[in-house]
């Protein structure tokens, strides 16, 4: 008689599938609750929903803006503050599109610089005050030479040390390149450019261009 | 002597552990693509570079607050979990007499990879709207590793 061999018995795979879900579960909680829970310590944001690096806004909103901008460029400054604030707070405090900055610095080695400190505030959780406060500096002239980064962080509240250490090292270099050649592929040429859903909006356009591209690319 | 003859000889059951060997091989390969892929995205977050990507999603994904669990790189977890599966698989394959346990661990640390891979998937769709070809194959990877590691469990011992 041809002998058997045992199968194994399916009580320890059963438990052990058991096992392995719930631990994948509690480390997708884990995950979750990171991502998107505000730090402690750091500055109030405008929306409870709001998470860190270079986003504004709800994780899951329906729309993604994003704009292409200098910190050295005057339209951009005008962008964004005029039609960015009206944005955030029509669409992106509302949960309905997050807000994304992508840098494409054209305007030289001083753009390149403002892109890169922006990022060792994004590396602090503050890369927005810190945009606010470097945009504020160029709509008055003061945003020159690399003491006036400084200043702006100052501004922006960041943590002096590691922002100059980010800086010295060059750490946010490769993300700005890296923005700048997605840029590049899409078709960007100027400052500011917006993308909304598959919209492709050029310079500081009324408000209503902008709600009537966030209108469209909302799913209906 | 004609290779009939040959067969016959062969020790009983030798047959059956080439295929059960194949099996955990099998698992073993799956799991050294996937080390491949998670060090690669591993490499790409410490250096602050987002991955060679067709379109702009694996930018978007690793720049978002999700491309990290605890402070360190989602990516590095998947490389370490990779890890443990292949050494898990390897052993398996080597070791006839330890199959029957090891195949319950690799069983429950694919089950793991494949649940924790499916957030992962539901993220990209549902959240981030984005899905990074290199997170995509990795998925195919777990659900594959899945497979392996249920068809070697319910294998015979």
């Amino acid at each position: 008689m041809k002998a058997r061999r045992p199968t194994r018995r399916p009580t320890g795979l059963l438990l052990m599938g058991v096992i392995a879900v719930i631990a994948a579960a509690a480390a997708a909680m884990v995950h979750w609750m990171g991502a998107t829970s505000q730090p402690s310590g750091r500055a109030p944001m405008t929306a409870p929903e709001q998470i860190g690096g270079k986003w504004r806004g709800r994780a899951a909103a329906p729309v993604t803006i994003e704009v292409y901008s200098d910190f050295l460029c005057t339209h951009c400054a005008d962008f964004a503050a005029t039609v960015e604030p009206a944005l955030i707070a029509e669409f992106v405090d509302a949960g309905v599109a997050r807000l994304v900055h992508r840098h494409f610095p054209v305007l030289g080695p001083g753009a390149e610089a403002a892109a890169e400190a922006s990022e060792c505030a994004a590396d602090q959780q503050r890369f927005w005050p810190y945009h606010d406060a470097l945009f504020a500096r160029a709509r008055r002239g003061a945003l020159r030479s690399p003491a006036d980064l400084e200043a702006a962080a100052r501004d922006a509240g960041l943590e002096p040390n590691a922002f100059a250490a980010c800086r010295q090292n060059g750490s946010g270099r490769p993300r700005v390149d890296a923005d700048r050649s997605e840029g590049q592929r899409r078709g960007v040429e100027g400052t500011p450019t917006t993308f909304i859903g598959e919209r492709k909006i050029v310079g500081v356009q009324p408000l209503e261009v902008f709600r009537a591209a966030v209108r469209d690319a909302r799913p209906r | 002597m004609p290779p009939s003859a040959t067969r016959a000889h062969a020790r009983p059951g030798a047959a059956h552990a080439g295929r059960g060997a194949r099996a955990w091989w099998t698992a073993a390969g799956l799991a050294a693509a996937g080390t491949g892929i998670s060090a690669y995205l591993t490499v790409s977050a410490a250096r602050g570079v987002p991955p060679v990507c067709v379109g702009s999603a694996c930018a978007e994904v690793a720049a978002s607050p999700f491309a990290r669990l605890i402070g360190v790189p989602t990516a590095a977890w998947g490389l370490a979990l990779y890890l443990v599966v292949g050494i898990t698989a390897v052993t398996g394959a080597r070791r006839h007499e330890s199959r029957s346990t090891l195949a319950t661990v690799l069983f429950g640390l694919a089950a793991f990879g494949a649940v924790f891979s499916a957030y992962l998937l539901w993220l990209q769709v549902a959240v981030l709207r984005a899905v990074c070809v290199w997170c995509a194959a990795s998925d195919v990877l777990w659900a594959l590793l899945l497979i392996s590691a249920l068809r070697i469990a319910r294998s015979p011992g």
